[in-house]
């Protein structure tokens, strides 16, 4: 994501990152403490969601600052990555009609670290059509 | 879209680095437009036409021309 212009965007992005992990580290070990407070739980769970919704604010506010060419790269990647995690979600839901997917393996949170794939997957594939 | 740009770049004796902090993209822009894998906006492509003194006809020109 670097640019010619691009210089506050990177620590940035990797400090909302950084928060984000650590959110995410603490809101699964949240799981493991079961005789804390109910809402706390909650809380210390929701922690992740709100740090990645800093993290996309990060991930705009770069992008906004990306020459035109990055941009044209993310606007592909994105007209990638959507349509292929829709095809994902369908995939999932209509085999769960038939089969077990267990949900050690296939809970939201697995559907949202296979997303996040998606998406990586599609920008390397839109960059490389104009490296 | 077909261009010039780089023969016009390296007769100025401009790096892709160079040209591109001079039009404030980056160094990858130049290098995928002189290769012809992406066209520049409009206002980029008169940007290149001003640093270059060169009306955008003489810089980019269309694949049948």
């Amino acid at each position: 994501m670097n640019t010619a212009s691009n210089s506050q965007s990177p620590p940035r992005t990797f400090l909302a990152m950084a928060l984000f992990g650590i959110c995410m580290v603490t809101g699964m070990a949240a799981v493991e403490f079961a005789n804390m407070p109910s809402a706390l739980r909650i809380g210390l769970a929701l922690l992740a969601p709100l740090a990645f919704l800093y993290l996309i604010w990060q991930w705009r506010n770069g992008v906004r600052q990306m020459d035109e060419l990055e941009r044209r790269i993310q606007l592909e990647a994105l007209a990638i990555a959507f349509p292929l995690s829709v095809l994902l979600v369908l995939t999932l839901g209509m085999l769960q009609r038939v089969i077990h997917l267990p949900f050690e393996d296939f809970s939201y949170r697995h559907l949202w670290a296979m997303l996040i794939g998606i998406y990586f997957c599609s920008v390397a594939i839109a960059r490389k059509r104009y490296g | 879209m077909k261009n010039k740009l780089k023969t016009i770049r390296e007769a100025k004796e401009l790096s892709q680095e160079v040209l591109g902090e001079r039009l404030g993209v980056s160094r990858q822009t130049i290098n995928a437009i002189e290769r012809e894998k992406y066209d520049p906006s409009l206002p980029l492509a008169l940007k290149i036409g001003k640093l270059f003194g060169k009306p955008v006809e003489q810089i980019f020109f269309l694949d049948s021309e």
